[in-house]
């Protein structure tokens, strides 16, 4: 090979190095963008919720801890195969989807939220990296345990869902009864789920296999004792992380009043479509 | 000859070869100084461009930071310092190679010469090609950096061991005698 022709190619390779260089940095998050969430779960002594964000893929730090509304939230170290690198959920082309688990103390929430929910959309969270980032996570909700729901009527037997963002309980009815509605937890939820039901009379509310809008569902529906009667839910969008439930209500024959609950859930996958789309978003919120 | 292609052979083997305990105790800095040594003899003694034993001087400096590798941090800086490397390496090599073609040439060993030349366009092509490859990585999915650095670093390996090849095989050459027609 010529010596100016090798120097042209090297040219050429200097060019690339530079433009490649300059793009992916242009591509480069200044802080991590974490994903919306919907949760809602009742108190405990010890309350797990999960988080997901999206990072630059070299991005070599961890979450020590968060802040949520000065209620101090301990993340839990992932403990797998190499400990001190944070573990990568998906990876593509400039990002990665990452996971922490933050333990919140019922006792840290009594001090400071009293005996009331607690709900937020906002936490601060503390990288290793001495970052601190301010944080729009969706809506979550602790709920105070309710009072016992043992004698339903309507009672919740069986649970189900899988990663296609379905979610299923079957409830049995111990007496005859109508149901009158579905709430959900969450109502920013509401046109985003769809609902799939069968037992009882009707016998099915359902399209093309799949569930109707919440709004679209007829009501009563009567149920005799020793039915199922299955709820299942459809969540259509894998950018967010879902963990919640929603209520059926009615009235047995005898003219008392019931309520049962049922959950949801569903956990992101991501393409890279999904990315650009919420850096875009979250980028918008925050300005 | 002999010595200075010798030199140069394991210069080459150090720049190339990496043992990494701590620092690497085959430095890159010491290659390009054998490199370098083994270069300016045989462009002094055979009167060639000096070109190959100046890049193998810069590339002394250039390497420096590389024996203490393990201890920077793997980041978008030392991805480009690893380009960089590969970069100088490539530029000693091109020169080296022609060096080598000149002196086989001037020894009249066609055959040899002729050689030299398909090595040399191997080894320049696919190093190019994979310092192309790895000016691309900050934009590539995870995936595809794995299959290509797997398959471009198996080919540069090849090349490697094809030019330390080359370099034992034209150590100990002679020149040929001219054919003497007169006679």
């Amino acid at each position: 090979m010529k010596e100016r022709v090798f120097w042209i190619f090297l040219g050429i390779i200097g060019i690339s190095w530079i433009a490649n260089y300059l793009y992916a940095d242009a591509k480069r998050l200044k802080e991590p963008v974490f994903l919306d969430h919907f949760v809602e779960m009742t108190m405990n002594d010890e309350n797990y919720l999960t988080f997901y964000y999206l990072t630059n893929k070299d991005d070599l730090a961890q979450v020590n801890y968060v802040h949520i509304n000065k209620v101090m939230g301990y993340v839990e170290r992932d403990m797998g195969f190499s400990p001190g690198v944070p573990t990568d959920i998906q990876s593509f082309r400039h990002y990665v989807l990452r996971k922490i688990t933050v333990l919140v103390n019922e006792a840290a929430l009594e001090y400071h939220a009293g005996d009331g929910d607690f709900k937020f959309n906002e936490m601060e969270v503390f990288f290793s990296d001495y970052r601190d980032v301010k944080a729009d996570i969706g809506e979550v909700i602790l709920q105070q345990p309710s009072s016992s729901e043992s004698d339903d009527p309507l009672h919740p037997v069986s649970w189900g869902g899988s990663t296609e963002g379905d979610s299923f309980t079957g409830f049995n009815v111990y007496e005859p009864l109508q149901v009158e509605a579905i709430a959900l937890a969450i109502p920013q939820l509401n046109d985003r789920l769809t609902f799939k039901l069968s037992g009882g009379n009707p016998a099915r509310q359902t399209k093309d296999g799949k569930g109707l809008p919440l709004k679209e569902l007829q009501f009563p529906i009567r149920l005799q004792r020793g039915q199922q009667f299955n709820v299942t839910t459809y969540f259509g969008d894998f950018s967010d992380y879902l963990e919640s439930s929603y209520t059926v209500s009615g009235r047995t024959d005898s003219g008392e009043t019931f309520q049962s609950t049922g959950t949801l859930s569903s956990q992101p996958y991501l393409k890279q479509e999904d990315v650009q789309e919420i850096i875009k978003r979250k980028r918008r919120d925050g300005q | 000859m002999s010595q200075a292609v010798k030199w140069i052979f394991i210069g080459y083997f150090f720049v190339w070869f990496r043992i990494d305990i701590a620092i690497d105790w085959l430095p890159d800095p010491v290659g390009y100084f054998l490199i370098y040594l083994g270069a300016s003899k045989l462009s002094t003694e055979y009167s060639v461009s000096p070109k190959a034993s100046r890049f193998a001087a810069a590339g002394v400096i250039l390497s420096l930071p590389s024996v203490f590798i393990s201890y920077l941090p793997s980041g978008v800086l030392t991805g480009n310092y690893y380009i960089l490397l590969l970069l100088v390496k490539l530029v000693v090599a091109f020169y080296l190679f022609s060096l080598l073609k000149v002196i086989t040439a001037k020894f009249n060993q066609s055959e040899w010469t002729r050689r030299t030349e398909l090595r040399s366009r191997y080894y320049v092509f696919i190093h190019l090609a994979a310092l192309f490859i790895m000016t691309l990585t900050p934009n590539l999915l995870s995936n595809e950096v794995a299959w290509l650095t797997g398959t471009t670093s198996l080919a540069l390996l090849v090349m490697d061991l094809s030019f330390l090849l080359l370099l034992n095989q034209i150590r100990n050459l002679k020149p040929m005698p001219t054919t003497d027609i007169t006679v």
